[in-house]
């Protein structure tokens, strides 16, 4: 028989080991509790407008839920076919990690994965970046709510009008990609009103978009030089060398990357698309319904001016514009 | 006793301490109330300015924005966002801003379509309808919220909320557009339960404000809304987190008068317990600001705790120290108080006795003043006389009453007694030099009757107990006796009492100081020893007084004959000394001469006897080559007794190489060799015995010798010594070392048994003339021990003669003890057998010059058997000395002598050789 006390000790040892194997395999295991977060981007890891989504996403999402994210490289692959399949695998993956939120960036991921799959399905899902209209995907869903990407279409059309008194009319040069038409549909829409006639010339290649800008020169008044992302041989310096070359037209741009390459920018940013993304995530995740929460639109832009660019076409912008944009190209 | 002083001091300032102390802490009680009360009043009133200066700044930022809108041709959402962020940034309390453009019922399908083109595709106008935002009904106008900031998803919904669709709102609303000014709201219904109110402020189309209500409605065109977080305006505003603060903002009563309820909001601090409450502090603000009244109530419970007890506790234990120390310095005071009159009362006790006891003294004085032997006078200051004793005013003449008030010298006068010079004022001088002064000459007083008195005097000033004089006490006494003997004395000490000459210690000084003047070879003296020839006959025959007057008759001779310079002494006995000053030796010995001529002429008769007198000179140059005084002085006696020597009556010069002088000196130097001798103990006794010729048995006697035991250890005789022992009068002292020897040695053996042994001490004519002698005996016996009847004193023939009444006190004195005595060397002198019938000795020692030859010689035989004849006829018992040989003891036998003492006998041998022996009474005489 043991001594009472050597048996208190035993079980307290055991107590003991017991507590410390459970907490340390709390603590190694995977968060079983811990809510998922799935992050669909159209696009792909370093194309400057994912990017700045996810900059916005991350820091919001950090310690909320785990987040796992999915690329379907809409700009790399264009093809339809191709975008069916990644989101199938995205389709895939949400059903088999279930995650208790998915959050989709840019058309395509509405298109191809939000409303075939999940509309008005149990997954709450947040969209951000759908250019401006989400109603090609059928929105607003139940289980869905979001942010639409504007562009600051509206005082950078008032600017053209200010700037090139006598525009009457516009080319719309971009990669020959679905958004870009949404754009250029929205851009023809606004100018429309302004009675300036915009031309859309969509481009799959480096010397296209040369040629396309170039001959723009002599066809337009003034240029919106547009998404370029998908453009496969896009080449930084060389668009540089035309742009400079062959500038005497006033350029504008909606995109920040694109500021190099034009004499105005009113550039949406990526990041206000994903905070706001992060932000209704986490109350959905809180216990917020979607529908409670209504679909928005972005609501910042920067403004760049590229003064080399102005000098050499010797076009003239406003002081307030010069004095509150941010100077690029020198 | 009882003490008059009864209240304690002590108690009545701590008493006093602790009434100050307790008013001053209530002084600091209140002070630090007044300090809670100011502390309060101005954080309540730094809440005030906070409020105010936020909800100015409120009001600032809704009018910043009404600019902002009203600026701007085209409202832009950017614009709009990037100032409320930034005004929101600014100030915590803005917690949303928002612009809500008047639509019209016409144009709302409009507002709403593009709206939804925007970006914003579920938009539409709502309102707040069971919990959730709702499209609402068409009215005349909405305020639909068209930029709302911050703008996050779950505020999102409230894009498009209609706020006149709620009637709190629309009322603040249509306010604000009449007044034309911000007007508060306090939450709608859809944001119920937010602590905090909504500002509205209008904005017109336009440049300018329309001027009345009606055009104002017109003219208005949107609405520019702020939301305020009450409980964060407070927050930002109460500094203190103590305080309680409670808002109320109401819109401004216009006539349109408003029911909207009151926005209120408070911040509370927790209430502290009661019991620990100790008062509360409340302060009401209002302000008036366009739209809308302000009511701010600021309220603080002071609570024990809250007061800053640290001047109190300063103060407390300040007063309390203070009245500790208070009451210690009292209680001091009281003590020393205390101390004081106990003091004060043993003081006046003390001076009461003092004053009796100042009486007594003071009585005590006089009496003593009046009885004491010596005169006192006692002047003032001045010298002035103060008081008079009765021996002063015997020996100055004067009563007190006469020489009161008159200055000292007038009563007192006093000469010199050599120079007769009027003497210096002792009360003068002794208030001058403010000490005491004494006689420092001899003085006579002059009394009043002119008798002068040889006085002593002394005086001292006579002192305040600051120090000041107040005059001066003069003692004098009659010294005329004292002075008397004085001069006597000094007479005495340098004359011979006899002679009237200078005596010898004056003599030696005189000649060192001649000695010293030849040493220095300024010039030569001389010095003359003399001594009488025939003193002793003189002496002998007609007695002392005879003797005297011869010397006297000398002495006054030779100072006739000398030079006044000179110096005549009588040195002892018969013999002078005379010191010539400036004298060479040439003329000494004329003077020499002269002395011993006018000496030799001299015809002393006394009674039937005329005497020849004649004088033995030695005379002594004093030169530079002289030695010390005590060799000049040997010197000079050595050629004295050269002189006797030669003949006597003559003049023997020193010369230096004289055999005869030089022993002479030697035995002159014998004085330094006894003395030194007796120091150190180095004297030896011997005895020899002396036998009884009868047949029947008689006790022994024993004659004590003395040897001297050399420095080098030798036996040095007696006879060596002795004559100089004599000569130089060394022999008192000689005796008293042997008698005091002899007697120790008789108590040892005594001491030892009885042995009937008999010691004699020959006792030399110096110590018989020794009056002390006798008592020195006396105390040796005593001292010793030993018993008188065994000691025999022997004096010789010519001693006992010399001085034959002196001799007969000294034996009859120590007779009377036990002491027995023998006549010794009798026959030597041819003394009067007459006188021995007067001197009661015991026995007759027939001197050895008869003895030793008795056996061969006729005459001596005869000589011895006559004496042993008149001996035994008196009835002294007879003893034979020098007995040497058998034939001379026969001989005495036969004539009938009783002892005898010689080589034939005995030997003499060291006394503690013979203590060895068992000296038994002797039957017969030892043929040895």
């Amino acid at each position: 028989m043991k001594h009472p006390s050597v048996a208190a000790q035993n079980t307290t040892i055991r107590s003991a080991s017991m507590f410390i194997l459970l907490t340390l395999g709390l603590a190694l295991a995977p968060d079983a509790g811990a809510a998922r977060c799935l992050y669909v981007s159209s696009y792909h890891l370093g194309y400057e407008w994912n990017d700045g989504i996810e900059r916005g996403l991350d820091p919001i999402l950090r310690g909320k839920c785990e987040l796992k994210k999915f690329y379907m490289d809409g700009k790399r692959r264009l093809e339809p076919e191709f975008a069916q399949q990644k989101a199938l695998e995205a389709k895939a993956l949400i059903e088999s990690w279930k995650p208790d939120v998915v959050i989709a960036a840019d058309d395509s991921a509405s298109k191809y994965l939000i409303m075939p799959y999940f509309k008005n399905a149990a997954v709450p899902v947040v969209f951000c970046g759908l250019n401006w209209t989400a109603e090609p995907y059928g929105y607003p869903y139940d289980n869905a709510t979001g942010m639409i990407e504007v562009g600051p279409i509206e005082p950078l059309a008032r600017e053209v009008k200010q700037t090139v008194r006598n525009a009457r009319h516009g080319v719309f040069l971009s990669v020959d990609e679905m958004t870009q038409y949404k754009e250029f549909a929205m851009n023809q829409k606004v100018y429309g009103q302004l009675g300036i006639r915009m031309t859309h010339v969509p481009v799959t290649t480096m010397a296209a978009w040369e040629e396309a800008y170039i001959a723009a020169q002599n066809d337009a008044d003034f240029i919106v030089v547009a998404n370029n992302a998908g453009i496969g041989d896009w080449d930084k310096q060389r668009a540089a060398q035309i742009v400079h070359t062959h500038s005497r037209k006033f350029t504008v741009s909606y995109l920040e990357w694109l500021a190099p390459y034009s004499m105005l920018t009113m550039a949406k940013i990526a990041d206000e698309q994903g905070e706001w993304a992060a932000k209704v995530a986490v109350i959905i995740l809180n216990g917020a319904k979607p529908r409670d929460i209504p679909i928005v639109a972005n609501r910042r832009w920067n403004m760049y001016v590229n003064p080399p660019l102005l000098a050499k076409a010797r076009i003239r912008l406003s002081q307030d514009i010069l004095h509150k944009a941010v100077k690029v190209g020198g | 006793m009882r003490l008059p002083l009864r209240l304690n001091p002590a108690l009545a300032l701590m008493a006093l301490g602790l009434v100050f102390t307790a008013i001053l802490v209530n002084i600091a009680w209140n002070e630090a109330l007044e300090n809670e009360e100011r502390e309060f009043a101005a954080d309540a009133d730094g809440v005030r300015d906070n409020l105010f200066q936020r909800v100015g700044a409120a009001e600032e930022v809704i009018t910043s924005l009404v600019t902002l809108v009203n600026s701007t041709p085209r409202v832009d959402g950017d614009q709009f966002r990037l100032f409320s962020e930034e005004a929101m940034g600014r100030h915590r309390f803005l917690v949303a801003t928002g612009y809500l453009p008047l639509v019209t019922d016409a144009d709302r399908r409009e507002f709403e379509r593009v709206k939804r083109q925007a970006g914003f595709p579920t938009f539409s106008i709502t309102h707040w309808q069971q919990g959730r935002f709702r499209a609402s009904p068409w009215y005349e106008r909405h305020f639909p919220l068209l930029y709302l900031e911050p703008f996050e998803p779950a505020s999102a919904a409230m894009i498009g909320f209609d706020f006149l669709s709620d009637a709190v709102f629309a009322q603040a609303i249509q306010l604000a557009i009449d007044s034309a000014a911000e007007v508060p709201a306090p939450p709608g219904a859809m944001d119920r339960g937010f602590t905090g109110y909504w500002l509205f402020k209008p904005v017109y189309a336009g440049k300018s404000v329309p001027g009345s209500a009606e055009e104002r409605r017109r003219a208005v065109n949107s609405i520019i809304a702020l939301k305020i977080d009450a409980a964060k305006l407070l927050d930002e505003s109460v500094s203190a987190g103590a305080l309680s603060v409670r808002l109320d903002i109401e819109p401004l009563a216009t006539a349109a008068a408003t029911s909207a309820p009151p926005i209120h909001a408070e911040r509370a601090r927790p209430t502290p317990n009661p019991t620990r409450s100790l008062t509360e502090l409340a302060k009401s603000y209002h302000i008036r600001l366009p739209g809308q009244s302000v009511r701010l109530e600021v309220r603080s419970i002071v609570a024990w705790g809250d007061i800053d007890y640290k001047v109190i506790a300063i103060v407390l234990i300040a007063g309390l120290m203070v009245s500790a120390l208070l009451y210690i310095s009292g209680h001091n005071i009281y003590l020393r108080a205390r101390e004081l009159q106990l003091r004060n009362i043993e003081i006046e006790h003390q001076v009461a006795l003092k004053t009796a006891e100042l009486a007594q003294e003071k009585e005590r004085a006089q009496v003593t003043l009046e009885s004491i032997g010596d005169a006192v006078i006692a002047t003032d200051a001045k010298g002035d006389i103060q008081y008079l004793n009765p021996v002063a005013e015997r020996l100055t003449g004067w009563t007190e009453a006469e020489a009161r008030g008159r200055p000292l010298l007038e009563v007192f006068r006093i000469l010199t007694e050599a120079a007769r010079a009027p003497g210096e004022n002792p009360v003068t001088l002794c208030l001058t030099e403010k000490r005491v002064t004494r006689t420092v000459s001899e003085h006579v007083l002059v009394a009043r009757d002119g008798a002068e008195i040889a006085i002593d005097h002394s005086a001292a000033p006579i002192r305040n107990h600051d120090g000041s004089t107040l005059g001066a006490v003069l003692v004098f006494h009659d010294v005329s006796r004292t002075r008397r003997m004085s001069q006597e004395m000094s007479y005495q000490a340098a004359h011979d009492p006899l002679t009237g000459l200078k005596n010898r210690r004056v003599f030696e000084q005189r000649l060192a100081a001649l000695l010293e003047d030849a040493q220095a070879g300024r010039t030569e003296h001389a010095l003359l020893y003399l001594d009488l020839d025939q003193f002793k006959i003189v002496n002998d025959t007609c007695g002392h007084i005879a003797g005297d007057e011869l010397l006297r008759r000398v002495s006054a001779l030779l100072l006739d004959e000398v030079r006044h310079t000179d110096l005549v002494t009588r040195l002892g006995g018969d013999e002078f000394g005379v010191l010539l000053d400036g004298c060479t030796p040439e003329i000494a010995l004329e003077i020499a001469d002269k002395l011993r001529q006018t000496i030799r002429d001299l015809r002393f008769s006394w009674r039937e006897h005329t005497f020849a007198i004649g004088m033995s000179i030695g005379l002594v140059p004093i030169t530079a080559e002289s030695g010390s005084p005590t060799s000049l002085l040997s010197a000079a006696d050595a050629a004295c007794y050269a002189a006797k020597d030669k003949g006597r009556n003559r003049i023997q010069v020193y010369q230096a190489g004289d055999q005869e002088l030089a022993r002479r000196h030697v035995e002159m130097q014998w004085v330094t060799r006894l003395t030194q001798a007796m120091e150190e103990d180095r004297f030896v006794l011997y005895r020899q015995r002396i036998e009884p010729l009868a047949s029947a048995p008689a006790p022994a006697l024993h004659e004590v010798l003395l040897r001297l035991r050399g420095e080098q250890g030798e036996l040095v005789p007696p006879g060596a010594f002795l004559p100089a022992a004599e000569r130089y009068n060394l022999m008192p002292a000689i005796d008293r070392w042997v008698v005091r020897a002899v007697l120790r040695w008789v108590s040892a053996r005594m001491q030892q048994g009885p042995t009937g042994e008999c010691y004699s001490i020959n006792l030399s004519g110096q110590s018989l003339s020794d009056e002390d002698f006798p008592s020195f005996i006396a105390e040796e016996i005593n001292r010793s021990g030993a018993p008188a009847d065994r000691i025999c004193l022997e004096i010789t023939e010519t001693a006992a003669v010399a001085n034959l009444d002196h001799a007969l006190r000294f034996i009859r004195a120590l007779k009377k003890l036990g002491c027995r005595f023998a006549l010794d060397d009798f026959g030597s002198g041819w003394s009067s057998f007459s006188y021995l019938k007067s001197l009661p000795v015991d026995y007759l020692k027939i001197d050895g010059s008869f003895v030793k030859d008795m056996a061969a010689d006729a005459v001596d035989f005869a000589m011895v058997e006559s004496i042993n004849h008149i001996g035994h006829a008196i009835g002294i018992q007879t003893i034979a000395e020098f007995a040497e040989s058998e034939a001379i003891l026969e001989k005495l036998r036969q004539i009938g002598v009783d002892y005898a003492q010689g080589y034939a006998i005995e030997r003499p041998r060291p006394l503690a050789e013979a203590a060895e022996s068992q000296d038994k009474p002797q039957t017969r005489i030892s043929k040895t």
